[in-house]
């Protein structure tokens, strides 16, 4: 009996050293999410904000091509993926579907709601924050945050159009419904409402720096304007026309100045920087649609956007003309420029003051080498006219089909080949539960 | 301290001698030829009384009865007992070499043995002379094919220095560690494949990524040297490997090394020398001249001729020689064994090769009566040069290469050696010539094993045991790129490459038990065991990566472009375990046992994980049913059920943050795995039953076992919607099964003086299924779905390979509908050795075949030589159906249709895995000078299979079983003839 005591107390013994409590792990191979989101110094703020930034050109190939192919812009020819030239096109008789699960629907839903994490991330990590941050300096980044969301969801809704999109992803283990196409625009609205407001509560600079893709629009009261920027793209969206003069009022637009002036995603070579994913080489087949050139006006000087190579041709397609708006790896991609505000005042204007959408057409024209706009001056006339417009002043920058679609006119897009169609939007990924 | 024990025992007997009788028993224990035997165990039955022989072979014990039985135990040779009495006090004892199992000692505890007559499991164990005692082994697990069943032993490719995955009793976890435990004296040895960064040139894993598991590295478990390994034990499943708690789900493998022995000082001299050539040369496809013209060759051909560009790579002899010299011996205090090995083994490949120094000092010394030291240590250095083989994306790697290089195109360098730019995009002759890529492991090796008797009574005894435990290496991979390279020659290339990569890992291990040995009056014995164990693991890698490099300067600081990689993997494991042993007068012996473990990698470090174990063993012929004279040696049911784990992987508990730069400034992003902070390990259960038969005075021996073992907890990486800024998420997810049959049947047909024959047929089967999945059935391992991959599915085999098909061509080939045909399946149907060992005279003879049926493999090699159109077979006319198009043709039409089934083949095999004849030549013979041993052998001397390759043992992918069996031009395998003379003083 004694024997089964001392065992016990052995036992007691071992069990009780065996339960002296491990100290948890740090990862040595990179910070964690949970570790910034609490306590977060100033300078971790700025390494989130930074990261918010680069992130958002993270697989914006992805989106660029897909909704430049759909809206018949160009063409991938390089033949390495046979999806590109077949399912993108709606290859079949008439009964073509986009695959749910593909990484044409899925890379760019995925990478653009990384971007949205990365700012809820940023807005988590400011307001538990160790960095003595005073209300104004928490809204600098709150706004900057705000506006980053609003831009990718854009993005994504863009591409989703009916099929919606879900506006509220703060907490991963519970996510918000999929809204429509009008209540996702509407709730976009809302956020770059909310960026505008805390911009305008964030004093005279951000407590954070950006990269010179942002020079100019880098302190509370220049980032106003390309917020207002924004938010008359997706009032012109939603058609309200009156809500997007007035938010141009607040932004960067000047009819005279630099078509290019704009905050912009900036690339290069180095270490751990990205290369402009969408400037194309000669060796890479990006090739624009036939049209784009037989369209032209003769001397437009957007025609510079594309360059004649040999002719690629595969799966029935063929072309010679290299998209070229990018002139090198290492060349800016712009976020929203002020070209595409001056549109935004010509279409906006339509039906309200057609000589102000005359005028702002003409400056786009001017601007490009042409002669002053000599069609009528009725609605219809106008609005084909700028859809013209930024059908060229826009080309490759993701406008083409969402203009046309907000046309109505997706059946004007050219079909190449018997059984093609043209999408009306990309189909929710399969792994998106409502 | 020594005194006072020897007084207490002195008064102890005092006091017994009141109560009884008491004689003291003595006598010599010799062996057949007459030599004493130094440190037989001697034991009064029924007592922890015992001692041990001195350096004469004598013995003397005091026995407290009138009549007593001793028990004579020594590790390879017959357990023998004796009646004594005060009038019969003993006498020479002469114990017989063991040619049976029975008595073999098993580890299983983590600081107690069993005979294996009581074990309740079937633990696979080999010795010394069936792991290198047949032929020189280049790498320990290639000692085990065939041997140990339930063990899928692969060699991942042919290239020198190793690579090898092994898999015990099936796949045991998706995305964990499928490769089992190695414990060398007490030390856990790393067995990490650390990536050699080639990826920068071949782009295998695509661009951008540093380290990528195509670049076919070594295994660490290959620096171990197999001449001084005594035994290998295979745990297999969790039911034998329950008490390593949250490591040993897929298996445990216990080595344990060479230790001198008392009285027999012994001086060694061991020489090897081989030659080793490839397996197979498939030869080259017999062009008719339109197929020349077909392929732009008809003007090449006519100036150049044709060159047989693989027997210029692959038909190449290589050089093999070990040497090992070894001192080894002791008297009844300090015993040593002392060892130095050298291997220098050239590869089929130019610049490829494998050198392999290793020195060993093996001590044990009994500090006192009561305190006995061993102590281990091993230095290794191994330095490999690997070649560059395996996929590629930018057409580099010498195998990819070669499937596009023609016949008639001229390589070979001019007369200032420079080289013609390839045709397939590079030139396999210059890359052969001009890259190194190479592996170099300093490596340490050391364990300190302490007992302490801490009180020993009439019946009971108790008794510590501390081990301190440390392995240590650091591996230095150096690859260099020449920019002189054709490959570098355009505009934009890479301009060179020099990659080093360097590895520190240190696993440090402390553990320490307590052992209570217990007899009651009725003859039965409890043995008792408490420990705890902790260990700390710390792994470093970086890899530099210079590009761009300075003309011919293969410095990464003047190189242009320089990138550096980096991943460290940091854990420790505290943990505890008690088992009680019980043996009822080796009738019954069952054992109970729980393990408790707690890991900085789970996602609670400070949670406990329990692991029970228990187990039961019958021996039927100890109960008296059959008489003594019968022909029934041994007749055991044995049941035994445990628990085991499996560690999530490092990075699985963290949401990190990445590193990113935008105009200059960096910053950190959400990363695409959403980890688990709550994660923890895989709990395998696995149920073993089984039977051990002995019949005809140990001629016969049968065992069969059956297992079903379930995983529960499997981590998956579930795709989650990527709305969340995740694409997936580590989630406990799956369960597996695996069952199995493994039976082996030993025979001595023939056992006389001159002549004695033993064969062992080893036959084992395994049968996996996902049993549950709550996500969706999803594809992993190899490259996509129209090249074959394994497919995780409920209700399916887990390694399952499958592929798109096309519809029109195939009825009912997916009758599920998703999209993929099963085309085969990586399990083998079974696998069987069968082991042979003839003794005649002077001579000795082993042959080891092994048969794996079934089990298929992706042979995208060919897929890639039927690309080009240069497969040997491109013209044979063997596989279409209607006899009109050849192989080739019919292969990539059938790809070309949407079937990814063309290459997915059969890799069954039958080899003889080891041959070897020895003569035995004793020093009476040679004046006195040395025994010697004069031996050839040789190593898969005879390979049969269909597989259309080069082997069918291969894996593009390294040592993951559920990517493995995929080959994309490979180091091909080869085979040894070796040339042995051992002199033993």
């Amino acid at each position: 009996m004694k024997n089964i005591f001392n065992k016990l107390l052995i036992l007691f013994l071992v069990v009780g050293m065996a339960s002296c409590s491990l100290d948890e792990v740090a990862n040595p191979n990179g910070p964690t999410q949970e570790s910034y989101a609490t306590d977060a110094t100033s300078a971790q703020l700025q390494l989130l904000a930074t990261g918010v930034e680069a992130d958002m050109r993270n697989d914006m190939e992805f989106y660029y091509q897909t909704v430049s192919i759909v809206g018949r812009e160009y063409y991938d020819l390089n033949g390495t993926d046979p999806r590109y030239t077949g399912e993108l096109l709606g290859a079949g008789d008439g009964d073509g579907v986009l695959d749910n699960n593909g990484f044409l629907t899925t890379r760019s839903f995925g990478a653009r709601y990384k971007s949205v994490r990365n700012a809820q991330n940023l807005i988590n990590a400011v307001s538990n924050s160790a960095a003595g941050l005073d209300d104004a300096g928490k809204n600098g980044f709150y706004s900057f945050a705000n506006t980053v969301k609003a831009y990718q969801l854009l993005l994504t809704l863009n591409r989703q159009f009916n099929n919606g999109v879900r506006l509220d992803i703060e907490n991963p283990d519970n996510l918000g419904p999929f809204v429509s196409y009008s209540e996702g625009l509407t709730g976009i609205v809302a956020i770059l409402e909310t960026a505008k407001n805390q911009a305008a509560a964030a004093g005279s600079d951000f407590q954070f720096g950006l990269s010179s893709g942002f020079t100019g629009y880098d302190t509370p009261s220049t980032f106003t304007q390309f917020i207002n920027a924004l938010m008359a793209r997706v009032q012109l969206y939603a058609g309200n026309n009156s809500g997007a003069i007035s938010a141009l009022e607040g932004s960067f637009i000047d009819a005279a100045g630099d078509m290019n002036a704009g905050p912009a995603h900036i690339f290069s070579g180095s270490g751990n920087d990205q290369l402009n994913p969408i400037f194309y080489p000669e060796t890479q087949k990006y090739m624009a649609h036939p049209t784009f050139v037989t369209d032209a006006e003769s001397g437009d000087n957007r025609l510079s956007k594309v360059t004649t190579v040999d002719e690629a041709m595969i799966d029935g397609l063929s072309g010679d003309q290299l998209v070229s708006v990018y002139a090198s790896n290492d060349a800016p991609v712009s976020i929203i420029r002020n070209e595409e505000l001056v549109l935004i005042a010509a279409e906006a204007n339509i039906g309200n003051d057609n000589g102000m959408a005359a005028s702002m057409i003409n400056a786009v024209r001017t601007a490009n080498a042409l002669d002053s706009y000599t069609g009528g001056m009725d609605d219809a006339s106008l609005t084909n006219e700028v859809l013209t417009q930024r059908r060229y002043s826009l080309f490759g920058e993701g406008h083409r089909w969402i203009d046309m679609r907000r046309a109505g006119r997706l059946g004007d897009l050219p079909i190449d080949r018997a059984g093609d169609e043209v999408f009306t939007q990309f189909p929710r990924p399969v792994l998106e539960p409502q | 301290m020594k005194t006072k024990f020897t007084f207490l025992f002195a008064l102890m007997l005092c006091f017994a001698a009141t109560m009884q009788a008491q004689f003291t028993a003595q006598g010599k224990i010799i062996e057949a030829s007459g030599e004493p035997l130094i440190g037989v165990s001697v034991l009064v039955k029924g007592t922890t009384l015992g001692t041990i022989t001195d350096i004469d072979g004598m013995y003397s014990i005091m026995v407290n009865s009138s009549e007593a039985e001793l028990e004579f135990s020594y590790l390879g040779y017959k357990s023998s007992t004796i009646i004594v009495s005060a009038d019969s006090p003993g006498g020479d004892i002469t114990l017989a070499e063991s040619t049976n199992q029975l008595d073999e000692i098993v580890v299983t505890g983590l600081a107690t043995n069993v005979k294996r007559s009581n074990l309740a499991n079937a633990v696979a164990s080999i010795g010394a002379s069936e792991i290198s005692g047949v032929t020189s082994q280049p790498t320990m697990e290639g000692a085990l094919y065939g041997k140990i069943k339930g063990a899928d032993i692969r060699s991942n490719s042919g290239a020198p220095g190793g690579g090898m995955s092994v898999k015990l009793r099936g796949v045991t976890s998706i995305f964990g560690s499928q490769q089992p435990l190695y414990i060398v004296d007490g030390v856990f040895m790393d067995n990490s494949t650390i990536s050699l960064g080639t990826n920068v040139v071949s782009a295998a894993a695509g661009g951008g990524n540093t380290a990528s598991n195509q670049d076919d590295a070594s295994n660490r478990i290959a620096d171990l040297v197999t001449e001084d390994i005594e035994s290998i034990e295979v745990l297999k499943g969790a039911s034998a490997s329950g008490i390593y708690g949250s490591r040993a789900a897929a298996g445990v493998v216990i080595i344990t090394t060479k230790k001198g022995k008392a009285g027999k000082n012994e001086v060694k001299l061991s020489q090897t020398f081989g030659l080793l050539s490839a397996t197979r040369l498939l030869g080259q496809r017999n062009y008719s001249p339109e197929a020349v013209d077909a392929l732009g060759g008809t003007a090449a051909l006519a100036a150049n001729g044709l060159t047989d560009y693989e027997n210029e790579l692959y038909g190449n002899t290589g050089l093999l020689s070990t040497t090992q010299l070894s001192f080894s011996g002791g008297n009844d205090q300090t015993t040593y064994y002392v060892s130095g090995v050298y291997k220098d083994e050239e590869g089929i490949v130019e610049n490829t090769g494998y050198t392999k120094g290793s020195f060993r000092a093996n001590i044990g010394h009994q500090l006192t009566d009561r305190i006995k030291l061993d102590v281990s240590s091993n230095y290794i250095n191994a330095q490999s040069g690997r070649g560059f083989f395996n996929n590629g994306n930018t057409n580099t790697t010498v195998g990819y290469a070669q499937a596009f290089t023609y016949p008639w195109e001229n390589l070979f360098p001019d007369a200032n050696d420079v080289y013609p730019a390839g045709g397939a995009g590079s030139n396999i002759l210059e890359t052969t010539a001009k890259v190194t890529n190479d592996e170099n492991v300093n490596r340490f090796i050391n364990s300190v094993n302490a007992t302490a008797q801490l009180f020993t009574r009439d019946n009971q005894s108790l008794k510590l045991v501390g081990t301190v435990a440390r392995d240590q290496y650091n591996l230095e991979t150096q690859a260099i790129f020449p920019r002189s390279l054709t490959f570098f020659s355009a505009d934009g290339s890479l301009g060179g490459a020099s990659i080093l990569g360097n590895t520190r890992s240190t696993i440090n291990r402390l553990a320490g038990f307590l052992v209570h040995d217990y007899y009651t009056d009725s003859g039965m014995n409890f043995t008792t065991q408490v420990g705890m164990t902790g260990e700390d693991f710390d792994r470093n890698t970086i890899i530099t990566t210079a590009t761009d490099l300075n003309g011919v300067e293969t410095s990464i600081s003047q190189a242009a472009n320089q990138a550096s990689f980096q991943n460290q993997i940091i854990q420790k494991d505290r943990g505890f375990f008690v088992q009680e042993e019980v043996n009822f007068n080796d009738k019954v012996f069952a054992t109970i046992g729980l393990r408790g473990d707690r890991s900085t990698n789970n996602g609670d470090a400070s949670k406990m994980y329990y692991y029970p174990k228990a187990n039961i063993a019958v021996n039927l012929h100890e109960f008296g049913f059959w008489n003594v004279d019968s022909q029934i040696n041994q007749f055991k049911l044995r049941a035994a059920y445990g628990e085991a784990g499996t560690f999530a992987n490092f990075n699985d508990r963290f949401n990190l943050l990445n590193g990113t730069v935008i105009g200059g400034s960096s910053g950190l992003t959400s990363s695409t795995l959403r980890g688990n902070s709550s994660v923890g390990p895989e709990r395998q259960k696995e149920l073993e039953i089984g039977t051990d038969i002995a019949l005809l005075d140990n001629k016969v021996s049968i065992e069969i076992t059956y297992y079903n073992k379930n995983v529960d907890d499997v981590l998956l990486r579930a795709q989650i919607p990527t709305s969340t800024g995740f694409t997936s998420e580590v989630v406990n997810a799956a369960e597996l099964n695996n069952k199995g049959l493994e039976i082996s049947l030993g025979l001595r047909p023939i056992e006389n003086e001159n002549l004695t024959w033993t064969t062992n047929f080893n036959w084992w089967k395994n049968t996996s299924e996902v049993t549950k999945l709550d996500i969706d059935p999803f594809n992993l391992g190899g490259f996509a779905a129209s090249l074959g991959q394994y497919r995780i599915q409920e209700g399916s085999s887990a390694t399952q390979i499958v592929g798109t098909i096309n519809p029109d061509n195939c009825d009912n080939c997916d009758p599920d509908g998703d999209g993929f045909a099963v085309y085969g399946d990586a399990e083998a149907d079974f696998n069987l050795g069968w082991i042979n060992n003839v003794k005649f005279g002077n001579f000795d003879m082993a042959m080891v075949w092994h048969w794996k049926k079934g089990g298929d493999g992706v042979n995208l090699s060919t897929l890639l030589y039927d690309l080009a159109g240069t497969t040997w077979d491109y013209d044979d006319k063997t596989l279409d159906p209607s006899g009109e198009l050849g192989n080739g043709d019919y292969r990539t039409t059938q790809w070309f249709a949407g079937n990814a089934g063309p290459w997915i083949e059969d890799a069954s095999y039958i080899r003889m895995r080891e041959i070897g004849l020895y003569y035995n030549i004793s020093k009476e013979n040679v004046k006195d000078l040395a025994d010697l041993r004069i031996g050839v052998s040789a190593r898969n001397l005879i390979n049969i299979f269909d597989y259309n390759s080069y082997d069918p043992e291969v894996s593009n992918f390294g040592g993951n079983v559920l990517a493995n069996s995929i080959e994309v031009t490979p180091y091909p395998a080869s085979k040894r003839i070796n040339f042995h003379i051992t002199a033993t003083f």
